[in-house]
């Protein structure tokens, strides 16, 4: 209940912001960054050089992919940090699964454009989060400070599996910690900062009354099949 | 079409429109946040692509409260790392009041606190009940009330002093 001098200044504030223009309708949703001026031919040949390089690279590093999670002092000091915050943080019961295996590209301390790994509790889906993350990617037609990182996000929490999205479609199972772990991946959608096509790779799972998730982006199945399976307690 | 097409382009309709709705709210409440134009336009479009990659499904209270958590979120990680990496000479320049601050009330908000302000928005701004409120920030209901009427307060009192 509020008091009429109270109510004066809840109506002036929302006077005050129904006035704020607001940007046009066109603007509100901007998924694929408009990518440039140049002429299609132009970007078409640049696009094909582009992907060349990825695949060669992907290529030369897919052998050596998966290390173990043990690369260097600052590496192993954050993720003991950051999973040993997790532990603290939930009951005893539950069990909090820490991966052994991580892919090459994670196994590094991080920038400060990208921190990794980070723990932090996640009101919305009341869940406590372990993120890696790779460097930050910044695409031909973006500037530095709308880089973006590449994720790798582990959640953990006693609620019951929400509803899982039907914009994500199975791709495949991972048969690991006891059950069949089904792998979802969302449509592939242009990352508005980067102009690189991309799409959310998801599994979960329930174990011992508690709910599991990994979330990323683009990772193949026997890289997701690795990790999960390299999955061990944390004490 | 398949019905898995055609269940991707519902779902994706569904969020879209939810989204267009809260729209004008949370893009306001996060100018009277203190976050720029350009600021809030980046943090809803994060938060609306947030909501097409993990779905809408999952338990929330209020989607527009959920998409002003995210984008405020958002928008609070920007200013940090702009904080961090800006040179200050810069980032003064950008931060240099707009029209915004010859509007009393909202000036007077930007000088409370960012939780009075949060809770202010959330309740006034952007439309949530106390209960939505208190969940969707993590703090308890009673904090929600006590935060309301200290904020309130601290604005009349901020707003009488200016007038």
């Amino acid at each position: 209940m509020t008091t009429p001098s109270e109510q004066w200044v809840v109506n002036a504030l929302r006077q005050a912001t129904d006035q704020l223009p607001l940007p046009p309708e066109s603007r509100w949703i901007r998924e694929r960054r408009s990518t440039s001026r140049l002429q299609p031919a132009v970007m078409a040949v640049l696009a094909a050089m582009f992907i060349v390089a990825v695949a060669g690279t992907i290529a030369a590093l897919r052998a050596e992919r998966i290390v173990p999670a043990t690369p260097s002092e600052a590496f192993v000091a954050a993720d003991d940090a950051a999973w040993q915050q997790v532990r603290a943080a939930m009951p005893a019961d539950v069990l909090v699964l820490r991966p052994a295996l991580l892919p090459v590209e994670f196994r590094t301390a991080g920038t400060p454009e990208c921190p990794s790994p980070t723990a932090s509790w996640q009101q919305m889906a009341r869940t406590y989060d372990v993120v890696y993350r790779s460097g930050a990617i910044v695409g031909p037609q973006s500037k530095p400070e709308n880089s973006t990182c590449v994720r790798l996000e582990f959640s953990i929490g006693r609620q019951v599996e929400g509803t899982v999205s039907p914009s994500l479609t199975e791709v495949g199972t991972i048969s690991a910690r006891g059950t069949s772990i089904r792998v979802r991946a969302g449509t592939e959608f242009s990352d508005r900062f980067t102009g690189v096509s991309r799409h959310l790779v998801y599994l979960n799972w329930t174990e011992s009354g508690s709910f599991y998730e990994i979330s990323t982006f683009d990772l193949d199945l026997p890289t997701l099949t690795a990790i999960v399976r390299s999955l061990e307690p944390v004490r | 079409m398949t019905a898995i097409a055609v269940d991707v382009a519902a779902e994706r309709l569904r969020w879209e429109s939810a989204y267009r709705t809260a729209y004008p709210r949370v893009y306001r409440g996060l100018l009277a946040l203190g976050a720029r134009s350009d600021e809030a336009e980046d943090a809803l479009q994060d938060a609306f692509v947030k909501g097409l990659e993990r779905g809408i499904d999952r338990p929330v209270t209020s989607v527009d409260g959920w998409i002003f958590v995210v984008a405020s979120r958002a928008w609070r990680g920007r200013r940090i790392r702009e904080r961090i990496f800006l040179p200050w000479t810069l980032l003064r320049e950008r931060e240099t009041p707009t029209a915004d601050a010859t509007r009393d009330v909202l000036a007077a908000l930007r000088r409370l606190s960012l939780r009075q302000r949060q809770v202010i928005v959330a309740r006034y701004i952007v439309g949530l009940a106390q209960e939505e409120t208190a969940e969707l920030l993590g703090i308890a209901r009673g904090t929600v009330s006590a935060t309301t009427t200290q904020a309130i307060a601290a604005l009349r009192r901020l707003m009488e002093v200016t007038e």
